[in-house]
């Protein structure tokens, strides 16, 4: 599969930085797929179109240092796993928004109240409210600094609507958090 | 139990979101794996059907873009883009199909055929036909060359469709840097073309008819435009004395009854119609539903349910009405069908 790949370079710096970052992280983009995903075949998709992903925008990735390109890459094959969840759900059909995937059992209540440690733990407890779709948005925001604009582009999203979805999580947690008296009310 | 603070949150939140991410890595293993029987084969599959998808595009249109490609950067050195003489803005939908090319203008619901009259032909053409059979205008114009421009109107879907019949010009398409180029060459003589450039809804006509004649045409249809008075919600009205027309940005104040108000502001430029409220406890969210474009204005406050949504449906949009979600589902459910309606016959 890898040729194939290289096909698509035509750079001999690009195929040669292209074919040790493969060799070197495949398996870890497998295993990754495949942790959420919980099938070899599905996870071997998942990450293709990853890496078809990156390939067809290599000029933005390729020259990224290492670790971050791997960053990336994870990040966009966890929305492809994403994806491929939503396309064969029974509603793949209805808009994507509608879609609310929860990959583990996210949903055990908040009201188990545990005295945690950090304010990081506290809020992580409460980040197993957001759907799916809405995290990767705001992992794409955060943890690669992408406009809504690229985001929407990736997820087949409008700029406004991952915008919108954003905003609507964090309130979401905001709120859900007041209510539960975690976090002080505003001023 | 520990709290946090406001003013932290938005820090928190943020990292929290990386923690978590970084959390899911760490524990991913590297170990080598094994995979499935049909691997190379189902992605060399995966990988060749969108090969030939891209393929098909590409040969498609490559002929054709190496002649458009020729005749922009010839212009290049004709054309001063910044000169308004040489820019013909309007809101147009383009269709080309064999040796015809359509420019269409959507929204215009209110003309009539006097509204498209000769005033707004390029000039040096003639009316060589001219008739109306079920509700669409027919008009036939030639110029000295022969060369036949066949322009129809069909008000009564609301579409103009001003078709040009380019038998003897080659239509070509290309996307250079996301913007889709469109140019009509004479197959006879390459000096003699027509070209224009689409970015969303906006496209600028350039070449050898007279431009700034063209460039007047649609400055009048644009000042003519009625389109904006009939988007106001119901209940609305125009505060006629916060209306303004200026160049090409149309403003204006609507209030209700409840002295309630909305600024409204559209500009031709591009699609980017910005509306804006006087509350700030609003906010503007689009959704495709389909393959219409739905603009919806509504309130953050969950516990109203009022909103005032747009249509906006290839190019043209109007505002629907101040309504409530089921309301909006039910328009939005009727709007689906009646597009499906519209794209069976």
């Amino acid at each position: 599969m890898l040729n194939a790949y290289l096909m698509l370079i035509n750079s001999k710096r690009e195929k040669i930085k292209f074919e040790e970052f493969y060799n070197k992280h495949s398996n870890f983009f497998l295993n990754y797929a495949q942790k959420f995903l919980k099938d070899r075949t599905k996870a071997e998709e998942a990450v293709h179109e990853a890496f078809l992903n990156m390939l067809e925008n290599k000029e933005k990735y390729i020259d990224k240092p290492e670790k971050e390109l791997r960053r990336l890459v994870t990040v966009l094959v966890r929305w492809r796993t994403l994806d491929l969840i939503r396309r064969e759900d029974k509603i793949s059909k209805s808009p994507i928004d509608e879609v609310e995937i929860y990959l583990e059992d996210n949903k055990k209540p908040v009201e188990e109240k545990v005295e945690l440690q950090s304010e990081l733990e506290i809020m992580s407890r409460y980040l197993k409210e957001l759907d799916e779709i809405t995290k990767q948005i705001l992992i794409m925001k955060y943890v690669e600094d992408m406009s809504y604009r690229e985001i929407g582009e990736i997820m087949g999203l409008t700029e406004g609507n991952a915008r919108v979805k954003a905003y609507r999580g964090k309130e979401k947690i905001r709120n859900k958090m007041v209510k539960d008296g975690v976090l002080d009310e505003k001023n | 139990m520990k709290k946090i603070k406001n003013s932290d949150f938005d820090k928190v939140f943020e990292e929290s979101i990386i923690y978590n991410f970084k959390a899911e890595i760490e524990n991913t293993t590297n170990e080598k794996f094994n995979t499935s029987l049909n691997h190379e084969k189902k992605m060399r599959e995966l990988f060749k059907e969108k090969e030939e998808k891209k393929d098909k595009n590409f040969f498609y249109y490559f002929k054709k873009a190496v002649a458009a490609l020729f005749i922009i950067v010839a212009l290049g050195g004709l054309i001063t883009i910044s000169n308004d003489d040489v820019k013909a803005r309007v809101e147009a939908f383009i269709k080309y199909r064999d040796d015809e090319v359509e420019i269409g203008f959507e929204g215009y619901n209110n003309l009539d055929f006097e509204d498209f009259n000769i005033d707004r032909m390029p000039k040096d053409l003639e009316i060589i036909n001219l008739k109306t059979e079920d509700h669409i205008s027919i008009i036939d114009l030639e110029n000295e060359n022969g060369e036949v421009f066949n322009f129809k109107a069909t008000p009564k879907e609301y579409v103009y469709t001003p078709a040009v019949d380019l038998s003897d010009y080659d239509i070509s398409i290309q996307n250079y840097k996301g913007i889709d180029n469109y140019t009509a060459l004479n197959t006879e003589n390459e000096n003699k073309f027509v070209m224009w450039i689409s970015e969303n809804f906006v496209f600028e006509l350039k070449g050898f008819t007279d431009i700034k004649h063209i460039y007047e045409i649609m400055r009048s249809i644009e000042n003519t435009d009625p389109r904006f008075t009939k988007m106001i919600p119901k209940e609305y009205r125009i505060s006629n004395e916060e209306r303004t027309l200026q160049d090409r940005s149309i403003s204006m104040v609507l209030i209700n009854d409840q002295k309630e108000k909305i600024n409204f502001n559209a500009t031709y430029e591009g699609v980017a119609t910005s509306i804006s409220l006087e509350n700030g406890d609003k906010i503007i969210d689009d959704r495709h539903i389909e393959n219409v474009d739905v603009l919806v204005l509504e309130y953050l406050d969950p516990e109203k349910d009022n909103l005032i949504m747009w249509q906006n449906g290839k190019y043209n949009y109007s505002l629907v009405s101040k309504v409530t979600i089921e309301e909006m589902l039910d328009l939005t459910e009727k709007l689906i069908i009646s597009q499906n309606k519209l794209e069976d016959n």
